[in-house]
């Protein structure tokens, strides 16, 4: 096998602490097939970053710095495609993230490579990398096989890998690489960030949370939601399809394009568990759910289970908290 | 402006199977089939950026004889022509994004284009590539994960989601493809009678010869060789009885858990 290269992940600018998860992962392949591995950065003003990264057990540094690399465009795409042309690496490693839901299909087109995306883990055994993922949001796992010819491409989940401890970490080889780049050479022309607009509350300061999601089926059903967070004390949060459906505003929103909470209860009410509403709530310390489906993926993240409808479940609750007040 | 939407048919989230004993296979104990909710999306931003430039929708799908409802529905939401990719359920169930993109771009080089949307994601396969290894296969741009679109004199300026509520803008000039974000728009209803009327309508039906491929040539590179129930990231306790029974005791373990 040839070298392991990681994408690093970068978010408004900064590096994101994925990025970690993926170098973990990289070290212990690296590690197994006995080879060198590479850490691939693009970005703005990155000598901090590259600082940092130093001595996390990375073999090299490629790091490209242009002030047009603030932002991810096809000039993204380019650069790593001649980059990994030169390099050859048998895998790629990077976060399944709005960057690499653009970036990693178009790379693997270009180099020809396998690419298997939204990864929740990848083994090796029998001397050959099996990527694992999810489908059916979330109700069943596979393993996949790749034929092994060509270079891999693989997208892991965010917060999926724990990174491991490590003693020993050498430094890291520094190669800064000069780009040319034209505006008017890119497809696709970066013009500003839009910002959410000013929250009116902060859903991450929450120490009880009561969520809603698309099972709430109306607005009589949310309202009930909304009457259970307000007998508990608790904040109202919800899975996207509220905010899309403009039931509530985005700053309620928990999970990956939301905010991620860490509230001492979380009560999911009517919220199948897609990945990118786990990843907003998994470290809640007590999660509660309640939902009519007995195979609905958020109750192996749950500690409390109940399997029924919240429209005569959340009443109950509500009567008992009364109950117990008078 | 000529708008191509590629339209995927997907189980609902109630699906309900077992795996088998050998891990190859899901028997599927409950299934509905239904649009794509991403691509209902993508559909739906075609429909207006149509409206808006007196547009002509294409809607594309690959799959067996069921797809055709969902080609009915969008052509009785305002879609102009419907392709259908016939192809058997076992081959389309052995296919890979890749098989599948090939499949998708040679039908659409055949198709006049400015934008080409689908959806970030699909329920199903969740892989978000599709899309993208389109646009490559044509040699075109793309912007993934859109979440709105303005026509200006020639270009498009695009916003693309960035987590968190905040948002890139971008310009990009057409011919392109756009994966579409849920929530976009608010969705449009097909209502029964259009569905009707629209069946009575014809789709246009494609199979692998008529695009010229081989299944040599859309041999999967990646493919499931083992289905597993998902690791439990926490060990519930599943809390039963009738509705007071359970509101009675799920109270008394948060209590006794300090949280209320
Ligand atoms: C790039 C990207 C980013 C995303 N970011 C986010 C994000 O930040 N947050 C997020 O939440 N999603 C996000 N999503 C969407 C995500 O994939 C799911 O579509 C979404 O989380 C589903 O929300 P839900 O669970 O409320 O709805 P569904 O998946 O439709 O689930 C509804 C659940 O309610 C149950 N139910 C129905 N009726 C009842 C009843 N009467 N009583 C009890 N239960 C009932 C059903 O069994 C089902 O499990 C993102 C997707 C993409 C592609």
């Amino acid at each position: 096998m040839n070298c392991v290269a990681i994408v690093a992940e970068f978010k408004l600018g900064k590096l994101d602490p994925s990025t970690y998860e993926l170098i973990s992962k990289g070290r212990d392949i690296a590690d197994a097939f006995k080879t060198k591995l590479y850490l691939i950065m693009l970005g703005e003003k990155i000598d901090e970053v590259i600082e940092e990264l130093s001595n996390k057990g990375l073999d090299q540094i490629i790091a490209y710095e242009h002030p047009l690399l603030n932002h991810y465009t096809d000039a993204y795409i380019n650069i790593l495609y001649e980059t990994f042309k030169e390099l050859k690496p048998s895998l790629i490693l990077l976060i399944h993230s709005f960057t690499s839901m653009d970036l990693a299909p178009a790379l693997a087109a270009k180099l020809h490579a396998n690419i298997v995306t939204n990864c929740t883990d990848l083994l090796i055994e029998d001397n050959k990398l099996i990527p694992v993922r999810s489908m059916y949001g979330g109700k069943v796992w596979v393993r996949i096989g790749v034929e092994d010819e060509k270079p891999l491409i693989v997208s892991i989940q965010k917060g999926v890998i724990k990174p491991k401890e490590r003693i020993e970490l050498p430094k890291a080889q520094i190669l800064r690489r000069s780009v040319e780049l034209k505006e008017d050479e890119l497809k696709v022309k970066f013009l500003r960030i839009l910002e959410p607009k000013p929250a009116e509350i902060d859903i991450t300061k929450a120490d009880l949370i009561v969520a809603a999601g698309r099972g709430v089926g109306d607005k009589s059903g949310l309202k009930l939601v909304e009457q259970l967070a307000e007998a508990l004390g608790a904040t109202l949060a919800c899975s996207r399809p509220l905010i899309d459906l403009g039931w509530l505003p985005s700053e309620r929103q928990v999970g990956l394009s939301g905010k991620t909470v860490k509230p001492k209860l979380y009560i999911a009410c009517g919220i199948s568990g897609a990945s990118q509403h786990i990843v907003g709530m998994k470290d809640s310390k007590i999660i509660v759910s309640i939902n009519t489906d007995s195979k609905a993926p958020i109750f192996d993240y749950s500690d409390y289970a109940i399997i029924g409808d919240l429209r005569k479940i959340i009443p109950a609750i509500i009567e008992e908290l009364k109950l117990k007040e008078s | 402006m000529n708008l191509v939407v590629l339209l995927k048919q997907v189980v609902s989230s109630d699906v309900e199977f077992e795996i088998s004993e050998d891990g190859k296979e899901l028997n599927f104990k409950k299934v509905s089939y239904v649009i794509n909710e991403a691509d209902d999306y993508a559909l739906e931003a075609a429909l207006r950026l149509k409206e808006l430039t007196k547009g002509y929708v294409t809607v594309i799908s690959l799959g067996p004889m069921r797809v055709r409802e969902a080609l009915y529905i969008a052509m009785a939401k305002g879609a102009d022509k419907a392709i259908h990719i016939s192809i058997e359920e076992k081959l389309l169930y052995s296919l890979d994004p890749s098989s599948v993109a090939k499949i998708l771009s040679k039908a659409i080089s055949k198709t006049p284009y400015e934008i080409i949307l689908t959806g970030s994601e699909s329920f199903d396969y969740a892989a978000s590539q599709v899309g993208v290894l389109v646009a490559e296969s044509l040699g075109i741009p793309h912007i993934s994960v859109v979440s709105g679109i303005e026509v200006l004199n020639g270009a498009i300026k695009v916003k693309r989601e960035l987590g968190e509520g905040f948002n890139a803008e971008l310009l990009i000039n057409p011919p392109a493809l756009l994966t579409i974000q849920y929530g976009i728009y608010s969705l449009r209803y097909a209502p029964v009678f259009k569905i009707l009327n629209a069946k009575k309508r014809s789709i246009m039906t494609l199979h692998l010869q008529d695009l010229g491929l081989s299944i040599e040539e859309i041999k999967p590179k990646t493919r499931i060789i083992q289905y597993f129930a998902p690791p439990k990231g926490r060990k519930a306790r599943y809390i039963t009885g009738s509705p007071n029974e359970i509101a009675k005791n799920l109270i008394k373990e948060l209590r006794e858990a300090k949280v209320v």
